[in-house]
């Protein structure tokens, strides 16, 4: 007869596995969280290399999606909030739109920006900020005026009157969403232009560009001009030809698009800031930060900012809209307005001309607190 | 490279009894008075006793490690769907009298496909394959069967290519993880088959209950999977499912350590330390296959299927062909079978090191092409690339040199069973030295192309 397999460790250590999963997130360290995060989202996925197997076990994944009774919708579920265009942008964002998504409610304005609405017409002696950027940047998930951009809206005109227009589309790449400004920031007339992203930009719009580039999109987009000369891609080939060839100069496809957002903003004269913003339960590695900051500064941003550390050492279930979720609620949202405002304060205070806030005491305009 | 037998994570008893079938008892046993053959029905094996005592710990144990595949979110849905089909299944199919265990097994397997995908794939995918065993039982000679299968495997191919539908899109990886390489080894069965094949044998080969949450499934040996079945001691063949199913969870969440927190782009590589970082965790990338091939052939197990174990400690591996011996056993033993031995076979008059030359080829460059056909049917493209042929080009050619040395090597003396020093320090460094060459390679293989991977290995030493 077969002899049995000893039983009692592994039960033991079953048994002890699912206390510490189950145990409080003080008691149980990054470990566990990293063991319990089952879905890389697609970007840190796209970062690291597929092999046979690892691609391979994709339609398990994907299978494994079917067959629900109600599918969850994934944070780069955006269909029912956009409209398309025939353009690179792929969507924007639809207007007049008040409809609850994602535990919040998802409201855009006249001009199909996720904000209130502004006259055009700058008024006099209001200071306008334009921000372009994505997911985070447009408040997935948290209430209309709890993301960062309404919260430090509201910081500022604490000193002057101040207006930040939002024009960050959830979803884009780094060149998406200049596109997306080019077209539709300018108008504004905005005395401060802020260019959003995270970490996981690294290598977003070549993945974007791979899907395009065969269907002819992307291909007269002033951002992705250098590194589409770089990588050497020309019409004619397929997305797998493309993911080849664009694959090995994400960095230059990257560097070219912040190379044009800080150029753009200089031949008009704006001053431009680049922003980097954490994920929250996703650390950024210091190389990549190191990167990305690089990348930055040598684009000629007139200010760098990085704020990848604002959720080191805090607990990510506090900071996120849910679980598994790497946008921040509005917990984490104003504390990324707190930073900002911190780091750009001399910059505004200068701009500004104001060395004090305009009335300290008095409550911040719609702050719902 | 040669036959060999498979470890298990059970037995360590003779291999060659480990696959008997039932033993035959005396009918007067078998038709005893039940209350004289306590947990067991009149003609049911030894092997089906049932014992409560030994039984609800194992059960308890399945439950445990259920809720910590909810608890951890360990490989999703599916998975979870289809653990807890077979933990509520369990205790009805260990109380189920004997003859209805695989029939019940069937079903519950057919209930699980539709409950993952949903009843009109299921629905499909039961119909196409039911068409495909009912092809291979025709009354016509094999070659026809053979050729009839290979003309629907072909047509559902050219489907496979130019169809693209929601329900397609299920269909064709469901059905072909099911199919692609089960149905060579089934054909290869019958073919030497002295009567025809039980349908419910047939059914439930095809029909495997883990294989809904695994697309790449391990290609269970259709003769192997027939005789495990009730084998030994039921709880014997439990306990070891659980424990392969935990092994499995573990090697799942080393995976998700190593691939969310230690691993790093291949863009990050910028120092020979990177570089080692690098290839090590890209390597241990495939704790994630051999995790979910544990859990697969655990849930058989619990079954009565006492199958051999998967892999084994595959990263202590000291030569290629030891290697090749420990990383994906099925996969080994179905190369042996449907071409290994068949080429060594018609080379039996030539030289030894030609036939082995030749057979050992012959698996690589298959196992190669075999890769593609794979990758065809679970994601709809053929992968082939020059990392890929280079890299079961060099490891087929490092396997084959392996097998000419172990071919020449004199037999050796019989060990004292004690190790000393320097033997330990050369299976070590032998040890570390097939890590690192495997490594390595699969780090190529796992490359978009050769430029980047050479790019790679100048941006590490700063060329």
């Amino acid at each position: 007869m077969t002899r049995p397999p000893r039983s009692f460790p592994s039960l033991v250590f079953t048994a002890a596995l699912l206390a510490w999963g189950v145990a409080p997130p003080g008691w149980s360290g990054r470990v566990r969280e990293a063991l319990r995060a089952d879905h890389p989202n697609a970007i840190d996925v796209e970062r690291m290399e597929r092999g046979y197997y690892e691609t391979l076990t994709d339609p398990g994944r994907r299978l494994d999606r079917v067959g629900r009774a109600k599918p969850e919708p994934p944070p780069t579920d955006f269909g029912p909030l956009t409209v398309p265009v025939p353009d690179v942008r792929e969507y924007v964002l639809k207007a007049n739109l008040s409809v609850p998504h994602r535990g919040a409610t998802w409201a855009t304005n006249a001009r199909g920006m996720r904000d209130r609405e502004y006259a055009v017409d700058k008024p006099e002696g209001v200071f306008r900020v334009a921000l372009a950027g994505d997911s985070i940047g447009a408040g997935w998930g948290v209430e209309p005026d709890r993301g960062f951009e309404p919260t430090w809206e509201r910081m500022l005109d604490r000193f002057a009157p101040a207006e930040v227009w939002n024009h960050a589309v959830p979803g884009l790449a780094p060149g998406q969403r200049w596109e997306h400004f080019t077209r539709e920031g300018w108008t504004s007339r905005p005395d401060l232009v802020v260019f959003q992203g995270t970490p996981a930009d690294f290598g977003w719009d070549d993945r974007k560009l791979r899907s395009l580039l065969p269907k002819g999109v992307g291909w007269d987009v002033a951002s992705y001009k250098e590194g589409l000369a770089v990588a050497d891609a020309r019409p004619g080939g397929d997305e797998e030809s493309y993911k080849t060839a664009l694959r090995p100069h994400r960095e230059a496809i990257l560097g070219g698009v912040y190379r044009t957002v800080a150029a753009d903003c200089r031949s008009r004269g704006v001053p431009s800031v680049w922003l980097l913003l954490p994920r929250v339960g996703k650390p950024t590695p210091p190389a990549d930060r190191a990167r990305l900051v690089g990348l930055a500064r040598g684009a000629g941003f007139t200010r760098v900012v990085d704020l990848s550390d604002a959720f080191d050492g805090l607990d990510p279930k506090a900071l996120a809209i849910g679980p598994d979720d790497f946008h921040p609620n509005a917990a984490g949202h104003a504390l990324l307005a707190d930073r900002l405002e911190e780091s750009l304060r001399q910059e505004m205070t200068t701009r500004t001309k104001l060395r004090r806030p305009r009335d300290p005491g008095r409550p911040l305009r719609g702050d719902p607190r | 490279m040669e036959t060999e037998t498979r470890p298990s994570t059970a037995a360590r008893n003779a291999p060659h009894r480990r696959y008997f079938p039932i033993r035959d008892e005396p009918r007067a046993e078998f038709d005893a008075e039940p209350s004289r053959r306590p947990g067991l029905r009149p003609g049911e094996p030894e092997a089906a006793r049932r014992d409560l005592r030994k039984f609800l710990p194992i059960w308890a144990h399945l439950a445990l490690l259920l809720a910590v595949m909810k608890t951890y979110h360990v490989e999703g849905r599916a998975l979870f769907l289809l653990m807890s089909i077979a933990l509520a299944a369990l205790p009805v199919h260990y109380l189920l009298a004997y003859r209805w265990k695989k029939p019940f097994f069937l079903g519950l397997s057919v209930a699980g496909l539709f409950a993952v995908f949903g009843p009109v794939p299921g629905l499909v995918v039961t119909a196409l394959a039911a068409a495909f065993i009912g092809v291979t039982r025709l009354p016509i000679a094999w070659s026809a069967r053979a050729g009839l299968v290979a003309v629907a495997a072909i047509g559902l191919g050219a489907a496979r290519a130019w169809t693209a539908s929601e329900l397609t899109d299920v269909v064709w990886p469901v059905l072909g993880s099911m199919l692609m390489f089960r149905m060579i080894l089934y054909l290869y069965e019958i073919k030497h088959a002295e009567r025809p094949e039980p349908l419910i044998d047939a059914a439930g080969y095809f029909f495997l209950l883990p294989n809904y949450a695994f697309p790449l499934f391990p290609v269970v040996d259709y003769r192997t999977l027939g005789r495990s079945f009730f084998s030994t001691d039921i709880h014997t063949t439990q306990l070891t499912g659980v424990r392969m199913i935990f092994n499995g969870v573990i090697q799942l969440l080393a995976y998700r350590l190593v691939h969310d927190r230690l691993l790093i782009s291949a863009d990050e590589v910028n120092s020979a330390g990177t570089l080692a970082a690098f290839i090590g965790c890209n390597y241990l990338l495939y704790f994630k296959v051999s995790g979910h091939f544990h859990i697969a052939c655990g849930m058989l197990h619990l079954f009565g299927y006492q199958l051999p174990t998967t892999h084994n400690n595959y990263l202590l591996a000291s030569s290629f062909t030891d290697y090749w011996r420990r990383i994906n056993i099925y996969w080994k033993d179905f190369m042996i079978r449907v071409v290994f031995n068949p080429v060594a076979f018609r080379l039996k008059r030539k030289p030894r090191w030609l036939a082995l030359s030749a057979a050992t080829a012959a698996v690589f460059a298959t196992t190669w092409a075999l890769h593609g056909y794979q990758m065809f049917w679970l994601r709809g493209t053929w992968g082939f690339s020059v990392p890929d042929a280079l890299f079961w080009g060099i490891l087929g050619s490092l396997v084959l040199v392996n097998v000419q040395l172990d071919a020449r090597e004199k037999p050796r003396k019989p060990s004292t069973g004690r190790l000393d020093g320097r033997s330990i320090a050369v299976r070590a460094a032998k040890t570390l030295a097939t890590f690192a060459t495997i490594s390595l390679l699969w780090s190529l293989w796992s490359s978009p192309n050769l430029t980047a991977w050479v790019g790679m290995f100048r941006r590490a030493f700063g060329g």
